[in-house]
């Protein structure tokens, strides 16, 4: 607990302030500080491979300001804390932000949060379930998620319906 | 516009499939008919959004958060999408006892409920009419199969119901357009089902593979519960209404509240007292028939509302059963799975028929369970759905994570639970006197819950589907067991039941109430068990029969 305080106070000097002051952001909820380490953590949870573009370029960071910006307090609080709180990992572990530590030690950090996905317990683990769940929504509700990774077939005029074509089920 | 000074010759309230058979029936039958309906009329090119991507939604379909909690936290099947079909909860209160919740969906608007309902069109059989024959309990409903049969082949050759020819005793076939194709896992199913003591089927579907008498055939969108906006499945507005329209016979009343049947001197009705939706001004429509079709809980609220020193307790209620012996078709047991041999193919529209299998009930037909009586089926299907939802039930992120999600997209497979839900008289709805909605109309208090017989039905359900999953080799299976509030399959039934006796029932064979001949309820009122799986076709039978025995007695004289 005691640490949990700790790192909060040293992660909420590095952390940008509310959004009031960057209108011309876009951003509703999140600053841009809060935004960019939202847009690299959700990336590095569907990232970008040869098969399509990731999060980032989905803009998944901006689906979840929109949700979280019409959230409860609670809610908007757990994400500005659980942001926080990843940054104070960051800190911890390399002294420096998440953004500025390297991809080896980001990922380190992420495995950490995602090491008890069905039993989350501490703060980090039960984000990452939130974050995760967050961006998996955010990215398969994208034009580039449904179209470009899943190649959705579906929502489309059909003169008939084709129904299995594979000869080993028919 | 309704004719405030004409007397119609029915007056029929509820516009979905009941009322909206009925109306077709009886204008086609001569008659000059008014129907009323508490809702307006909606525009599907302007108002269903079908076709729309969740990119092009503001809330990416999740709508709003908090939105629902707070505007329509009982329609549980509405979203972001398809909210606008549906009522908004706070201007649509009702009250149910402490413990025992229950979940009232509604539509009020033209065509009702069935601007977004899921279609099933099975028939009942005397498994289901004489139930009570068969195991003791509760009472058989006064007709037979034979009486209602060409009522469905009626029915369903007007509205277009799509399914297969096969042959089994309690699941009577019917007139039917061809069966839509099944997917890869649903053929996997039906494989490996029998060897499990269970029939897979075609759904049988009131969703048109074929184009027929003018109306649209199906073009696989995916999105039914969106409303249709070709209305290529049975919906009143683009059917039963538009025929009765062009009879000329058909006055239809949109933004109309019933609140009361009024009565004339010896407590016989004479018409309808409703309520403007918008301008809340008060009005009476005259009718020398009443025809009551606005489901089963409004109908009889309709009913309960209806004081006066004839009917002290409610209209029709000589026997005291009005309102008792309601009933729904439960849900919540049902399993979900990935099926491996489906990994890592292309995907193809494989939802947009959005219809899949009916596992066809298979308890207490020929043998006899020990621990409850009746029956249950199982409703499914498989293929790529735009959202994959199982990836939230998956470990992991990164390459590796999303390549996964990706490899398991074709290969959802999913069933539920639809049951025979017992008809007892402590399921009850009557008027809760502290309680008025938006329109000044006194509400109903709704006492329901589920018996030892239903949550029997629901274990065994269970075990089944796990085991047709095991035989299938299905991954990544999630198991539900809990049963959902009653109501929350939106299959309402009973509270103004048919029977032979009058003491023991509110309606005749003919929907007709035992007490006032003028007076008819032909919605899942009606019903004296609830079937195993929905109850619209025969809503829709029992209608136009009671139609044709309304045009007859009229013809007679008797009306």
């Amino acid at each position: 607990m005691e640490r949990r305080v700790a790192v909060q106070a040293l992660a909420g000097v590095m952390v940008a302030g509310p959004i009031a002051a960057q209108p011309a952001s876009g951003l509703r909820f999140f600053g841009p500080a809060e935004d960019a380490l939202l847009d690299r953590l959700t990336e590095l949870i569907l990232p970008a491979d040869s098969h399509s573009p990731g999060a980032r370029e989905a803009q998944v960071s901006r689906f979840i300001d929109l949700m979280v910006s019409h959230s409860d307090p609670q809610v908007r609080d757990l994400w500005r804390t659980g942001l926080r709180a990843v940054d104070g990992e960051a800190s911890r572990r390399f002294s420096q932000t998440f953004l500025a530590s390297s991809p080896a030690q980001q990922d380190q950090i992420l495995r950490a949060m995602a090491s008890s996905e069905k039993r989350p317990e501490t703060e980090l683990e039960r984000f990452f379930v939130r974050l995760k769940s967050m961006t998996i929504d955010g990215y398969y509700t994208s034009a580039i998620g449904i179209h470009r990774d899943l190649r959705y077939q579906g929502n489309r005029a059909l003169d008939e319906f084709p129904g299995c074509r594979h000869p080993e089920h028919r | 516009m309704v004719d405030l000074k004409q007397v119609y010759d029915v007056i029929v309230v509820g516009s979905g499939a009941a009322g909206g058979i009925a109306a077709k029936e009886l204008t086609e039958g001569g008659a000059q008919v008014l129907l009323l309906e508490a809702g307006p009329a909606l525009d599907p090119h302007k108002d269903f959004l079908t076709h729309r991507w969740p990119y092009e939604m503001p809330f990416r379909g999740f709508d709003k958060p908090g939105d629902r909690q707070k505007s329509y936290p009982n329609q549980w099947t509405a979203d972001e999408y398809s909210r606008g079909l549906y009522i908004e909860d706070p201007e649509h209160p009702y009250t149910t006892p402490p413990g025992k919740p229950y979940t009232w969906v509604r539509s009020r608007c033209v065509g009702g409920k069935m601007l977004h309902w899921g279609r099933n069109a099975r028939r009942l059989s005397d498994f289901d009419f004489k139930a009570a024959d068969r195991d003791g309990y509760g009472e058989n409903w006064p007709i037979t199969y034979a009486d209602l049969a060409p009522y469905y082949d009626k029915v369903e050759s007007f509205v277009g119901v799509s399914g297969s020819i096969e042959n089994i005793p309690h699941l009577p076939d019917g007139k039917y357009l061809p069966p839509m194709p099944l997917n890869c896992g649903e053929r996997m199913v039906q494989k490996v089902a029998p060897a499990l003591g269970m029939r897979v089927i075609p759904k049988r579907a009131a969703q048109r593979t074929a184009a027929i008498h003018g109306l649209m055939k199906c073009h696989y969108c995916g999105h039914c519960g969106r409303g249709c906006d070709v209305g290529a499945f049975w919906n009143s507005i683009s059917d039963a209404i538009p025929a009765a329209v062009r009879t000329g016979r058909l006055t239809l009343q949109s933004n109309a509240i019933v609140r009361h049947v009024t009565v004339d001197g010896g407590g016989r009705p004479t018409g309808l007292h409703f309520i403007d939706r918008a301008t809340k001004q008060h009005y009476e429509a005259k009718g020398r028939v009443i025809v009551l079709g606005a489901s089963a809980l409004e109908s009889t609220r309709i009913l309960l509302n209806s004081v006066s020193r004839f009917w002290p307790n409610g209209m029709a209620n000589s026997s005291g059963v009005l309102g008792h012996y309601l009933m729904d078709n439960f849900g919540g047991p049902g399993i979900s799975g990935l099926l491996p041999q489906l990994r890592d193919r292309t995907p193809v529209n494989e939802d947009g028929k959005s219809s899949g299998v009916d596992i066809v009930a298979y308890r207490n037909i020929t043998s006899r369970h020990p621990r409850f009586i009746r029956s249950y089926t199982h409703e499914g299907g498989s293929g790529a759905r735009l959202f994959p939802g199982y990836a939230k039930a998956m470990v992991g992120y990164g390459a590796e994570f999303k390549k996964s999600v990706r490899s398991w997209y074709t290969t959802p497979l999913s069933f539920n639970t639809r049951a025979e839900v017992l008809s007892r008289f402590e399921n009850y709805i009557e008027i809760d006197k502290n309680v008025v909605d938006a329109w000044g109309v006194p509400v109903l208090k709704i006492h329901c819950q589920f018996g030892d017989n239903e949550r029997e039905m629901a274990k065994d359900a269970v075990e089944n589907l796990k085991a047709l999953f095991h035989a299938l080799g299905a991954e990544h299976v999630r198991v539900s067991t809990e049963l959902q509030n009653p109501g929350s399959m939106i299959h309402d039934m009973g509270t103004a039941r048919m029977g032979a006796d009058p003491k023991k029932s509110v309606l005749n064979r003919f929907n007709q109430t035992h007490d006032l001949k003028n007076l008819f309820v032909v919605d899942g009122a009606a019903f004296v068990t609830s079937g195993g799986y929905g109850p619209t076709l025969t809503i829709g039978a029992l209608a136009a029969r009671a139609s044709g025995y309304i045009l007859a007695q009229r013809k007679r004289g008797d009306l």
